[in-house]
């Protein structure tokens, strides 16, 4: 069905016709019934959209005489803006949950994405081994090994309250250090990982040297990056440590 | 971006002029929301009227819409060439409009008076919009009027929710599916049918309407619209 009225009706409805025009469309009416029906259905249309507005103008002019209301400010769309989602609590839902979701990709975009030296630490660092004995340690076939195997499990389901529990409970040696360090560790808790790795003895060899690395990757999650590349110096510089080769190449890339 | 609509609705002090412009010149509900945002944003001209002018507040009121739909139809003729600043051209024209209804006033009241001393016991029963086409001054004007009286009896044999659903689809240009949410049909083809069978009935009333009132008899004749 055709929607569009014929271009002169609306021409006529505006009076913006010439004289020309006018003319012409006099003469079309005389023999056109169609278009003299059509002009009077548009025309009838017309007036009942401008009376709509009317109606709605006068409403809103009543309103406006009687409250002396002036035209809507900032301030005032704020307040409107408040009323309208009080009183649609869906809606509200939506937005806070849209809201939220903005802000901890905001929080995580921060402090993740932006952080290098985050970044290297989770490149660099290494989860202890999760079954069995952490290095050579033959004081883990004692009748301690059991609460041992039972500390490693809850390490490896990362249950590290409980796992720093077990652990207490056997003799302080230095896997239990280099144990307690990562559980810290991986609780975000690195001053307290760098003091528990720092008693691990130099005899335990391999252990040692683990913790010896931990312990900078622990100042490069405390964001300490000083004492992180003293540390990693250190280590670059052992000789027997078989962290080394990585410690330089985590201090080149530090130097970026 | 519908949900952002929703709660930020964009203050009328926020618009330019050229915006607003632009938007009564858009039609549908771009143009509905530029002339609320004049109507409120040229009240002071209503409040002033009121208190310069011997007019009341309903009367106020009603040049006050009769002025914006004015404006508007001269922005859509294109007759508004923005030499001056569209509030200028509101004032200039609602002063004028303003200026013709205390005139009006004046004619129906000296009218009434005649009629007074004529016909002290018996008034004429003729509808009050009658009444107001005989102080048209022209005869254009009051051909005008009196189109617009004959029509507006056509109308009113549609229910309101029939007239707006008619004008909603072919004055305000608005989509069947954007019909079909706003008054509950089904679906669109439905909404399609129904505007349909409303043309036949308005058609039908208007024919109705020039056939059984002679006054009325020029909706379906091809006599003059235009001013000699």
């Amino acid at each position: 069905m055709e929607k569009k009225a014929d271009p002169a009706i609306e021409r006529y409805l505006l009076h913006a016709m010439t004289p020309d025009e006018q003319q012409q469309f006099q003469s079309r009416l005389a023999v056109e019934p169609g278009l003299v029906a059509e002009l009077a259905f548009y025309e009838a249309l017309w007036l009942h959209r401008d009376r709509q507005a009317k109606a709605r103008w006068a409403t809103k002019g009543k309103h406006l005489f009687n409250t002396g209301e002036q035209p809507q400010t900032e301030l005032a769309v704020a307040h409107s803006v408040f009323q309208r989602i009080a009183s649609t609590p869906y809606r509200w839902a939506v937005a806070a949950t849209f809201a939220l979701l903005v802000t901890a990709a905001g929080i995580w975009y921060v402090t993740a994405g932006q952080d290098p030296y985050q970044k290297l630490y989770s490149t660099y660092y290494e989860r202890l081994p999760s079954s069995g004995q952490l290095s050579g340690g033959g004081e883990l076939t004692s009748p301690g090994a059991k609460t041992w195997q039972r500390a490693l499990n809850l390490y490896a389901a990362k249950q590290y309250d409980q796992a720093l529990r077990e652990v207490r409970q056997l003799p302080q040696n230095a896997n239990t250090y280099l144990f307690t360090g990562a559980c810290l560790l991986e609780q975000n808790h690195p001053q307290e990982a760098i003091r528990a790795f720092q008693q691990v003895d130099r005899a335990a060899l391999s252990r040692y040297n683990r913790a010896q690395f931990n312990i900078a990757l622990a100042y490069l999650r405390a964001r300490d990056t000083e004492n992180a590349r003293a540390q990693l110096d250190k280590v670059a510089h052992d000789r027997d440590n078989q962290f080394k080769s990585k410690a330089a190449e985590l201090l080149e890339k530090m130097k970026r | 971006m519908k949900i952002t609509r929703s709660f930020y609705r964009k203050p009328c002090s926020s618009y330019s002029e050229e915006e607003l412009l632009a938007m009564v010149r858009q039609r549908g509900a771009e143009s509905d929301k530029a002339l609320d945002c004049l109507y409120e944003r040229n009240f002071d001209m209503a409040r002033h009227a009121l208190q310069e002018h011997k007019l009341d507040e309903e009367e106020v009121l009603e040049v006050y819409a009769d002025t914006l739909l004015a404006v508007r139809d001269n922005i859509w003729a294109g007759r508004f060439e923005q030499r001056g600043t569209l509030r200028a051209f509101f004032g200039m024209t609602f002063r004028n409009k303003c200026i013709d209804k205390i005139r009006r006033n004046a004619t129906k009241q000296k009218r009434d008076d005649d009629t007074r001393k004529e016909y002290v016991e018996e008034l004429p029963a003729t509808p009050y919009s009658i009444m107001e086409l005989q102080e048209e001054e022209t005869a254009y004007s009051r051909q005008s009027a009196l189109r617009k009286y004959c029509l507006g009896m056509a109308l009113d044999q549609l229910s309101e929710r029939e007239r707006d659903i008619v004008t909603d689809y072919f004055v305000n240009d608005q989509k069947p599916a954007a019909i079909a949410e706003k008054y509950g049909f089904k679906t669109s083809r439905v909404v399609s049918t129904t505007v349909y069978n409303l043309k036949t009935k308005l058609e039908g009333a208007i024919r109705q309407v020039c056939e059984s009132d002679t006054r009325c008899a020029l909706l379906c004749s091809s006599s003059s619209l235009f001013s000699p």
